[in-house]
């Protein structure tokens, strides 16, 4: 028998929205990311994401819709080790089968120049720091250009330096029109966010967009 | 229990499905000790057998003796005899639902003789115009008639006897399977027989002798010869007498030489099983490393952390052991049945093999044991930092091998899906363990390799010596026949269908204690011989048969046996006695697995006790057709008959036929159980894959996170699985030869048997093609584990 992790949640997330998620350990943070990137499926209720109900869809759907829709970062950075930086960065590439072969290769390094891996392509995740390895998970999510950006504490196994580095990076790519979505403990990091939702015992207890945030 | 035991249990039932497989995994490594309890078990029913036929320890074969019940009480009563049966044996003609061939009769006391008793196996004992069949008649030649049925034989007044069959039976001196021969058998009371062949008597001797010493034996056989000589005034044994070695039973030495070829398996399996064995513990350490620094950093130690993992694997080793026995006993028992049966038809009850049982479930838990002590070591030992600081990644690229395969050949990838690299690749993070599936594959494979070769080989064999005999039909005599002389001769040439005729001596001689069949052939034979050194015989070698030292051409294997060399003389045992013979030439062909001695064939007349008269004829016919051989074969034992022979044909075609079945069936079986051996090396295939998928379920999940769909996935692990494949393929293939070349030793050295070398492309091409076959039909498994994972309980997973 398991516990509810998430129970009475009702969450929408517009477009172009970046959204940090806090809360205490074990208080549902990662499930909300689970849900929105169809890992993990509502045992009631529904998830609508861009459209797509996804508790409606079969493992296989969830992964093709995955590959296209949604791009993933997580806190220990959850790298290939066998592939180098180029090649994980390439790896949605070639799963989602976007563009011809040849050219995936030229998109992954482009996606690796934007976080400032250029020249560290060639090089297995053993060989790069965490800041780089977290870089290089970011070029992976952005792969195939995905309109939701997801991240399960991307900054959490990163000095301070670093994590300020890595946020600079998504609020880039909300910039350019991406959904960013991603959960903390550092209220901080959070504040960098246009709406912080505050999550405690599988309940949203606070919701508040930046312009409230400084009001209060 | 301390928490220290329920941890031993809890990792055990923390991965059920892995514990399953390593439980499995170690079940097949002692299944294999098995095949070692096959002789003893044999050995017991072959020896239940002999001693329920009261088997003979001397077997001496006379032409028609009629002895009077006081006679047979004197045999009896000489020195070192403890019993005596005589047996009237009697070749002819019958027919019958099952159709017309020659059978034997034998005639005796059945079961109620003291030597060569022929146990009743079902139906009941004949009585007069009755008889048994041979339990073994069905399988071994074909001629099954019921219980119930009838035979006809053709009597020695040309009378057709019908003969109801009563029940089976069977005697281990006479039944058809163990002694080589495709003649049906029957078994009826004395009486019977005297009624088919019109004349009292008996043709053959069965002793069992006080002590079964090869001396007492010779003793006895001259004890014999003289006191029949002295009584029917001539020495009347017509064949060298058969001698019975201590716990020897027909068939033993073939089943010998078969067993040297299963030991050899059984070694390969157990080596591959241990490789496996290995792998497997050393994941479930590897997997354990957190844990081991948890413990450290609790202030565990060593001794304490070790003996957790310690009892662990003691109780996988421990589940692996009962079920591996069980199977063993299973299996041992299965294969004792067959070879039984394949020898001669005896029964073998089910039966285990204490010391191998003993062996089976010690080894088990001690081999785990041993098996995770490097890995364990090696775990304790690293420091607790390293391993907690070890947590979330694999260390791939750390070698230079790593290296290499990541950009050594960069250009080589463009072209492979990020997948395929990934499972490429992922061959070398668990490099122990790749290296023991490869080394299972490439002995899986070898092996198979060298045992298909083997087969080649002796096909090859079969086909040169078949080659070498240029008759299509043999003539030989049944007992109480007159010999063949010119007449004989004159009436086979002279039968349609029949282009040449040679009067040809089959008898046996004994040299060094070993029997061999011997031919008495003239200068010009039906036979191809190729000699390697010497002469064949000339006419001055028949002319001069009588001659204090008889010229002799070796086979092969008797040349090997006895170090003969040209121009060498010998003392060979013969029915007249001790001869002294010289080596005139040494021939190359295998007839007879290289088992002959040639001599002139005046001279083999005369010591077989009838000069001028030999007892088979070969023929040559005009067609080598099938049916016209039958027919020719019929037509010349017909004329025979009405001449007054008593004769039984065979055609070479079917000895030639049972020949090459009997080896097929030999290699078949030996190549069956190769596949215990290819079992293991899949079983490690999909050890090695399941492992994979467990260690990286969380990779799963993250490929599943990133858009992969099943047969991506799917293709991350089968190219893992074809690499492996691959390299062990390719490691295989001198493996293959190597056990080819040393199989063949082994064939030379048990049997003085040269293969010719058969290793053609094709076996090794075939064998990829099969290999990559399997491997794609058993990672179905593991492959759907892997395609199932969940990614939210994948990126969970501990």
């Amino acid at each position: 028998m398991g516990f509810p992790a998430l129970s009475g949640v009702n969450l929408t997330i517009e477009a172009g929205e970046m959204v940090a998620i806090i809360g205490p350990s074990g208080s549902g943070k990662t499930t909300i990311i689970n849900l929105i990137a169809g890992i993990d499926r509502p045992t009631a209720g529904t998830v609508t994401v861009n459209g797509s109900r996804l508790d409606q869809m079969t493992e296989e759907q969830l992964a093709v819709w995955r590959g296209r829709t949604v791009g993933i970062v997580f806190q220990f950075f959850q790298l290939m080790p066998t592939l180098t930086a180029v090649e994980n960065a390439t790896l949605p590439l070639d799963l989602a089968r976007l563009g011809p072969a040849r050219e995936r290769r030229a998109v992954a390094s482009r996606h690796l120049a934007a976080v400032g891996l250029a020249d560290r392509g060639d090089r297995l995740p053993l060989e790069l720091s965490g800041g780089e390895q977290q870089r290089v998970a970011i070029a992976r999510a952005m792969a195939c250009e995905p309109p939701i950006l997801l991240g399960d504490e991307p900054t959490g196994n990163l000095d301070t330096g670093m994590a300020q580095e890595m946020l600079k990076l998504l609020k880039q790519q909300n910039g350019a029109g991406t959904t960013v979505v991603y959960v903390t403990h550092d209220p901080g990091l959070a504040a960098r966010a246009s709406r912080v939702i505050s999550v405690r015992d599988g309940l949203i207890v606070d919701d508040r967009r930046s312009q409230e945030r400084a009001a209060r | 229990m301390s928490t220290l035991n329920r941890k031993a249990w809890g990792d055990l039932s923390r991965h059920r499905a892995r514990t399953l497989l390593t439980v499995f995994t170690l079940s097949i490594a002692i299944t294999s000790l098995g095949f070692l309890a096959v002789p003893s078990l044999l050995n017991t029913a072959m020896n239940r057998q002999v001693s329920d036929s009261h088997l003979f320890d001397v077997g001496i074969t006379t032409r028609d003796l009629d002895l009077t019940p006081a006679e047979l009480g004197e045999l009896g009563r000489l020195p070192g005899v403890a019993a005596v049966s005589p047996v009237d044996g009697y070749v002819t003609k019958a027919t019958s639902a099952a159709g017309t061939q020659n059978v034997g009769i034998f005639g005796g006391d059945l079961a109620a003789a003291p030597v060569d008793t022929v146990p009743l196996m079902s139906g009941r004992m004949p009585g007069p115009g009755e008889v048994l069949a041979d339990a073994a008649n069905g399988r071994a030649t074909d001629y099954d008639v019921p219980v119930g049925g009838t035979i006809r034989v053709l009597a020695a007044d040309g009378r057709l006897v019908p003969l109801r069959v009563s029940g089976t039976g069977m005697n281990l001196a006479a039944t058809p399977k163990a002694n080589g021969s495709t003649t049906p058998v029957f078994y009826a009371s004395a009486a019977t027989v005297d009624a088919i062949t019109g004349a009292r008597g008996y043709n053959y001797l069965g002793f069992r002798l006080t002590d079964d010493s090869t001396a007492r034996q010779s003793l006895v056989i001259a004890e014999v010869r003289a006191y029949l000589t002295a009584r029917t005034g001539s020495d009347p044994i017509t064949a060298l007498p058969d001698t019975r070695a201590l716990d020897q039973w027909p068939g033993k030495s073939t089943f010998g030489h078969i067993m040297a070829l299963l030991y050899i398996i059984t070694i390969l399996a157990f080596a591959s099983a241990l490789f496996l064995i290995s792998a497997t513990m050393n994941t479930l350490i590897a997997e354990q490393a957190s844990e081991i620094a948890i413990l450290k950093s609790l202030g565990g130690r060593r001794r304490q952390i070790g003996g957790v993992i310690v009892r662990t694997t003691a109780l996988l080793g421990g589940a692996g052991a009962v079920l591996g026995t069980l199977a063993g006993i299973g299996i041992a028992y299965l294969l004792a049945r067959s070879f039984a049966q394949m020898i001669s038809d005896v029964n073998v009850g089910f039966g285990v093999s204490v010391p191998v049982v003993v062996t089976s479930l010690v080894l088990g838990p001690a081999l785990a044991v041993a098996a995770s002590l490097p890995a364990l070591r090696r775990a304790l030992r690293r420091p607790v930092a390293d391993i907690m600081a070890g947590r979330g990644t694999v260390a791939f690229g750390a070698g230079w091998l790593d290296r290499l395969a990541t950009r050594g050949g960069a250009r080589s990838w463009i072209g492979l899906s990020g997948g395929t690299r990934m499972g490429i690749r992922n061959t070398l993070r668990q490099k122990r363990r790749s290296m023991a599936t490869i080394a299972q594959v490439a002995v899986a494979a070898g092996l198979a390799i060298g045992l298909l070769a083997l087969g080649q080989s002796v096909s090859a064999l079969i086909t040169r010596t078949e080659g070498q005999l240029r008759f299509g039909i043999g003539v030989g005599l049944t007992s109480g026949s007159r010999p063949f002389g010119g007449q004989a001769v004159r009436i086979a040439a002279g039968t349609p269908g029949v282009t040449g005729a040679q009067p040809v001596e089959t008898s046996s001689v004994r040299y060094a204690g070993q029997d061999y069949q011997a031919e008495g052939l003239g200068t010009r034979p039906f036979y191809s011989y190729r000699l390697s050194a010497g002469r064949w015989f000339t006419a001055a070698d028949a002319a001069e048969s009588r001659t204090a030292i008889l010229p002799v051409i070796l086979g092969p294997a008797v040349a090997r046996t006895v170090g003969a060399s040209v121009g060498q003389v010998l003392t060979i045992g013969t029915p007249a006695g001790d001869t002294r013979v010289q080596v005139v030439g040494l021939d190359t062909v295998y007839n007879n697995s290289g088992d002959e001695v040639y001599l002139p064939l005046p001279a083999l007349e005369r010591l077989d006790g009838q000069p001028g008269a030999a007892n088979s004829l070969w023929l040559t016919t005009a067609s080598s057709g099938h049916a016209a051989i039958d027919r020719t074969a019929a037509a010349v034992a017909n004329r025979l008959t009405a001449a007054g022979y008593r004769v039984g044909t065979t055609d070479v075609y079917v000895a030639e036929a049972d020949a090459t079945s009997t080896v097929t069936t030999v290699l078949a079986i030996v190549q069956i159980l190769g596949l215990l051996v290819v079992a293991i090396t899949l079983m490690g295939l999909v050890s090695a894959l399941s492992m994979g998928v467990f260690e990286r379920t969380r990779e799963i999940g993250i490929l599943r996170c990133a858009g992969a769909r099943a047969r991506q996935i799917r293709r991350v692990f089968s190219a893992e699985a074809m690499v492996l494949a691959a390299v062990g393929w390719v490691v295989a293939v001198p493996l293959g030869w190597l056990i080819y070349e040393g199989l063949s030793a082994l064939i030379q050295h048990n049997s003085d048997i040269t293969l010719p070398r058969e290793f053609p492309a094709v076996i090794p091409l075939g064998t990829l093609a099969a290999l990559v076959v399997l491997t794609l039909i058993v990672i179905r498994g593991p492959l759907r584990r892997a395609t199932r994972v969940q990614p939210g309980i994948a990126l969970r997973y501990q």
